[in-house]
Formats: C-alpha cells, sequence, structure tokens
C-alpha cells in the first residue's frame, strides 16, 4: 500500500463520521450520523463493507463489545480511525481543498 | 406492545445471516436488529419491516460485491471446479440411471404399456438423483471455498441456472402439446439442480456457525 494513496469519496465520509463520533462509533451509530449531517440514506452493508476495506488498510481498527439484550445478545463491533488513518484523511483533505482553492463552483452550477 | 414482541421479517434476517462474513455475524445482525427495535417503537412495525427490507437487499449486494474483491481468484477457481464437478456429476448420475433402466426394460419388463410405471418411476429416481448429486456438491464446494460458502454456492449456481437457460428455452417452444402438464417436471430437471447446490452450501454454513457461536434468534 503505497504512503500516497488518498480516501475514496464514501471512504473519506466514514472516517470523518468515526472521528466525530470517537469512542462511540459503531455501525448504527455511523449510519446514523451519516444520514442525519449529509442527508444520505446508505445501508448497513455499504458501511461495513468500507470499514472492512479501511481495516485491511491499516485505517481504522476495532473490537467488540459487550453482547446486549436489544441486539438479540450480539456485540457491538466499535471502530476508531489509526494515526495512518489520520495522515489519510489529512491527505486526502489537503488534496481536495488545493483543487478547489480559487474554484468559483457555484458558476459551474448557475443557468 | 412491548418491544420484545417486534420481528423483523424472517425472509430477510435469513437472508442476511446465509450472507454475512464469519467475522461480522455479531455486528451486522445486531446493527439491524437494534435499529429495527428502536423504528418499531417509534414508528410501527410496519414502517420498521419496510426499513429492514430496504436495508436487506444493498447490504447483501455490498457484502457479495466485498466477498468477490477480497479473494477473487480463490472463489473463481472454487466455483470453476464445481462446475467441473457439477458435469460429472450429473453424467455419471444419468448414465447409471439410464444403464438401470435399460437392464429393467430388457431382463425384467414384458412389453405391455401398463408396466412401463415402472420405467417412469425411474425416471423420477433420476430426478431424485439429480436433485441430491447437486446437494451433494454444493456441500463439498462449500467446504473447500472455506469461509466463503454462500458466495461460492450461489455463484455456481447461477451458472448452472443460466446454463439450463437454453434447454428449458428449447423444451418449451419444441413441444406446442401437454407443455403445460409436464412444465413443472422439466422445470425441476432444468433448474432444481442449481437451488439444491445452493441449499448444499447453506447446510454447510449452517454447521459451520453452530460451531463457532450458539444459535440466535433475531
Amino acid at each position: 500500500m503505497s504512503d500516497r494513496d488518498y480516501l475514496g469519496e464514501f471512504e473519506h465520509i466514514v472516517v470523518l463520521a468515526l472521528l466525530r463520533l470517537a469512542g462511540q462509533a459503531y455501525g448504527v451509530t455511523v449510519r446514523q450520523e451519516i444520514e442525519v449531517r449529509i442527508g444520505r440514506e446508505v445501508s448497513i452493508g455499504a458501511i461495513y463493507a468500507t470499514l472492512a476495506r479501511l481495516e485491511t488498510k491499516g485505517y481504522v481498527n476495532s473490537y467488540l463489545g459487550d453482547p446486549t439484550p436489544e441486539r438479540g445478545g450480539r456485540s457491538k463491533r466499535f471502530f476508531r480511525v489509526t494515526a495512518k488513518g489520520l495522515v489519510a484523511v489529512n491527505r486526502t483533505h489537503r488534496a481536495l481543498q488545493k483543487m478547489t482553492d480559487g474554484l468559483s463552483l457555484a458558476r459551474g452550477y448557475s443557468p | 406492545m412491548t418491544q420484545a414482541s417486534f420481528h423483523p421479517p424472517r425472509v430477510a434476517a435469513w437472508l442476511i445471516e446465509l450472507f454475512t462474513p464469519y467475522e461480522q455475524t455479531e455486528s451486522i445482525p445486531g446493527d439491524l436488529l437494534e435499529e429495527f427495535s428502536d423504528l418499531a417503537s417509534k414508528s410501527g412495525a410496519a414502517c420498521a419491516r419496510r426499513w429492514f427490507w430496504r436495508q436487506t437487499v444493498p447490504t447483501i449486494s455490498h457484502l457479495v460485491r466485498g466477498g468477490f474483491q477480497a479473494a477473487p481468484w480463490s472463489t473463481a477457481g472454487v466455483v470453476f471446479g464445481g462446475l467441473l464437478l457439477v458435469q460429472l456429476g450429473h453424467m455419471l448420475s444419468e448414465w447409471t440411471i439410464r444403464a438401470g433402466t435399460q437392464f429393467f426394460n430388457h431382463h425384467y419388463l414384458p412389453p405391455y404399456p401398463h408396466l412401463r410405471l415402472a420405467v417412469f418411476s425411474l425416471n423420477g429416481g433420476m430426478y431424485l438423483t439429480r436433485l441430491m448429486v447437486s446437494a451433494l456438491i454444493g456441500c463439498i464446494v462449500a467446504l473447500i471455498s472455506k469461509r466463503k460458502e454462500v458466495l461460492a454456492t450461489v455463484t455456481l449456481s447461477l451458472i448452472c441456472g443460466i446454463w439450463a437457460i437454453p434447454g428449458f428455452w428449447n423444451f418449451w417452444h419444441g413441444s406446442k402439446t401437454h407443455r403445460v402438464a409436464i412444465v413443472l417436471p422439466v422445470l425441476l430437471y432444468s433448474f432444481g439442480g442449481s437451488f439444491a447446490i445452493v441449499i448444499g452450501g447453506g447446510i454447510v454454513r449452517k454447521f459451520r456457525l453452530r460451531s463457532l457461536r450458539p444459535a440466535r434468534s433475531w
């Protein structure tokens, strides 16, 4: 994996959601955070597929919590961003900022 | 109605359980159940059930895509091996039954039409043998594919199903009379094997899940 890798659009959104939720980031809260903040309904499968990819890249890690009765005795899997993930999200963010600097995006959408 | 009395749609829950990777058997069904219960108590069971189905279809599609992306070559190899096994298995089972039919015809059955019922039963045996061989192949493919048994068997079953379409099409256009009467056996003969492969994969997955953790109810 190259150190110059950037996060994809949805990977970027998911990592930012994990950072916002701090220690409370698991499937349900991540999905709801994205839905509330950007108004996009995403499936739990999309969240887990992205988190699995980020975990393989070493950008996030996870651990199992205790089983709870409202989940039918199943445990929550909590996620957190690693130091490598923080570097990647900053790099992506800077790249996007450099690319948008000086652009009047509103002009592109005006009739 | 108490929160505990709400249950997600059985088929959707079963599909999620079937396609979820082993390392996420706690988290994905647990997350869905948690949100379902929450939504059911706030907006009612019908709304929660609709939400659950809306989550199920894209979730399965992501899980299948993720499974392929994680191990594309090993999955393709297992599916290809499965295709060879399907061909070999069907060839052997049909050859055995046909040989048996010819033997009975020649040695035991006098040439009276009503006694041909025994031959018809043997043909029924052929359908059954084909289904059993397919289920067995599904089990073998599932065992070889390690932890991607549902992905491998569903792919194999889809390929076999597509393969069977021309045969069924030929039958439908070729036989103008009695085709409605015999459509069910022909459907069973053409596509039953594909379903049996998935059932074989599902059985192996069920046993593996049981050995990993106790059964959980939705």
